[in-house]
């Protein structure tokens, strides 16, 4: 068996990572907000959902020319970036990891919200009267009661990720070897008129996505064994 | 230190208003009254579950709450609580469940209650199992051993037995009994049930529409118990303590307040505590010193409450450490029983039997099938 030639490499490389990324640059906000949504009634709340929720509807690309606007090293954040610290994050892998992780967030958040709803709220009542801080009480139990729907909402994260292309060619391009992930590397190879190559890659992303999903399954199985 | 609660609190809700004001000495108080009395909105105010608009509380000498300038959050009150739903932590097992509020680094004496807790409630053998594994009774004796690890200087119990089957509840009954005996803190305990407020109130606080409507010692618990219907299973518990061995003939000998009873043999070494139970119904009542009987036990005392129903009447005999004894209305005309009488009780030793607060054999039934819950 022969080694797989970098164009079919490097593309299943570059998107597991930067999936992986994104999940976990997600997920601390999907929690915040997540337990923020569960737990609290407060004014502004349908506001700031609907805003949170916005990148479920909104065209990707829309989201992705958003970014641009936000990290172009003349843009108001990208601006700071790099008077502060000499940083361009515009047309890197990182910047596809931020794409995606924007565009999975809020079905992140919807799995953990729900997740958390799902636990009663008496609680964490309880582990305070036996001694827990606020903070405790989230750590000990709101927080592993609602481990099912944390790993669904990484998941969900993680094969939304991995099938991004509108946002992450807006903010990171599509430059082989860099920001060149499976879905933008299936683009190019139809583009460019490599039919089989483009076939051979929609294969091998059927088959990321089928393990991905596969073990994720299998982990939530566990899980809810053992709970 | 002296181990009290003092409470005066107000709390609008709607329309419902909560207004008492209360104290609890080391012992047993129960709160008695119909639902939506306010008895469940009670103990949240007090654990800091919940904010009254004005507020005063203060336990073993420290102020936990005075409204505007002092509230203490719940975590740092002490206040042990075991709602009527238990609410285990359903991904804990057991063990990790009554170690929740267990000191990191617990004293020498701290252990010692540990173990000595774990055993007395049976729950050694249950140490891995989770809650979803447990029996209401198992579980019931979980969420009591989990409030009582984190130390508390006040336990509430909302309705702990309510959801037990009666055989089950009877032996709960038994083990709060000897808990509060063996413990110097004061227990909140919410309630509807009669027979429980016979079996375990020091005091009782009558509640209604969220307010005090009378409290009083274990007089007003007669009353307040006697007057709802449901004393016919009422049983009489008595926290005893075995005085002489000697199972051979006659039966053990034990030390009940400042009576001894006899019982049918009980293979316990002398000193150990025991609780015994007697129906009303197996208690004998003479005007004047009866001879000679079968009747291994004669007690003599004072009728200290009284009262009626077509069917049958409910004596309370003594002062502190008292018996109920049912007669028949006819048996009460005759005798012409009345408050403040000297009566003489007769008990056979049989018809006192022992509760055993934990059943023998336990752990391996329990009514868990399957394996140990470990996986």
């Amino acid at each position: 068996m022969t080694a797989l030639p970098p164009e079919y490499v490097q593309p299943v490389l570059l998107s597991l990572k930067v999936s992986l990324v994104a999940v976990f640059l997600a997920l601390p906000f999907a929690l915040l907000f997540g337990h923020l949504l569960s737990r609290h009634s407060f004014p502004g709340r349908l506001v700031l959902e609907t805003f949170l929720y916005l990148p479920l509807a909104l065209p990707p690309v829309a989201t992705g020319y958003a970014l641009l606007a936000l990290f172009a090293r003349r843009g108001p954040i990208g601006r700071i970036l790099w008077r502060e610290f000499h940083l361009s994050v515009v047309f890197t892998w990182q910047a596809a990891a931020a794409a995606s992780a924007v565009v999975a967030f809020p079905l992140m958040l919807r799995a953990i919200q729900s997740g958390m709803e799902g636990v009663d709220s008496r609680l964490p009542v309880m582990a305070r009267t036996l001694g827990a801080t606020r903070w405790g009480a989230f750590l000990r139990v709101t927080l592993p009661l609602s481990l099912p729907g944390i790993l669904a909402a990484l998941l969900l994260g993680f094969a939304r990720s991995l099938g991004e292309f509108g946002a992450t060619m807006m903010v990171a391009g599509n430059i082989p070897g860099v920001t060149r992930t499976l879905p933008l590397a299936i683009f190019s190879a139809v583009q460019v008129g490599k039919d089989p190559l483009a076939a051979r890659l929609c294969l091998l992303a059927l088959l990321l996505c089928f393990a991905s999903l596969a073990a994720g399954r299998w982990l939530e199985r566990r899980l809810g064994r053992r709970s | 230190m002296s181990r009290t609660l003092r409470a005066r609190f107000r709390l609008s809700r709607g329309t419902f208003r909560l207004d008492v004001s209360l104290d609890a000495a080391p012992g047993l108080t129960v709160l008695f009254g119909p639902s939506g009395a306010g008895k469940s909105t009670l103990l949240d105010c007090l654990a800091g579950l919940l904010r009254p608009e004005t507020a005063e509380i203060v336990l073993s000498d420290r102020l936990l709450q005075r409204q505007g300038s002092v509230f203490v959050p719940p975590e740092r009150r002490r206040i042990g609580y075991v709602p009527q739903d238990l609410l285990l932590f359903p991904h804990l097992t057991v063990e990790q469940n009554i170690e929740f509020g267990y000191p990191t680094s617990p004293s020498r004496e701290q252990q010692h209650r540990r173990e000595v807790l774990q055993r007395k409630l049976g729950l050694v053998p249950l140490l891995g199992r989770r809650p979803r594994e447990l029996s209401g009774g198992e579980a019931q004796r979980c969420a009591l051993a989990r409030a009582l690890l984190s130390f508390p200087d006040l336990l509430l119990l909302d309705e702990p037995l309510s959801s037990l089957d009666r055989e089950t509840k009877e032996r709960a009954l038994a083990e709060l009994l000897s808990l509060k005996h063996e413990m110097d803190l004061p227990i909140l305990y919410v309630t509807h049930s009669a027979s429980e407020v016979l079996a375990l109130a020091d005091r009782v606080i009558l509640l209604r529409e969220g307010r005090i409507l009378r409290e009083g010692g274990p007089e007003l618990a007669f009353d307040v118990a006697a007057g709802s219907t449901d004393t016919r299973d009422a049983l009489n518990f008595l926290s005893c303590v075995v005085e002489e061995g000697g199972a051979a003939q006659g039966g053990t000998r034990v030390r009940w307040g400042d009576q001894t009873l006899k019982v049918g043999g009980i293979g316990l070494p002398p000193g150990s505590p025991l609780v015994l139970a007697v129906s009303p119904h197996d208690i004998l009542v003479s005007l004047c010193s009866p001879g000679l009987t079968s009747a291994r036990n004669l007690i003599r005392g004072r009728v200290t409450g009284i009262t009626e129903s077509d069917t049958h009447v409910l004596l309370r005999v003594g002062e502190r450490e008292a018996l109920f004894v049912s007669v028949t209305p006819e048996a009460k005309h005759e005798l012409d029983l009345r408050g403040g009488m000297d009566v003489y009780l007769l008990i056979k030793s049989t018809a006192l039997r022992r509760v055993s607060e934990v059943p023998p054999g336990f752990g391996g039934q329990g009514g868990f099938p399957a394996g140990r819950g470990t996986g």
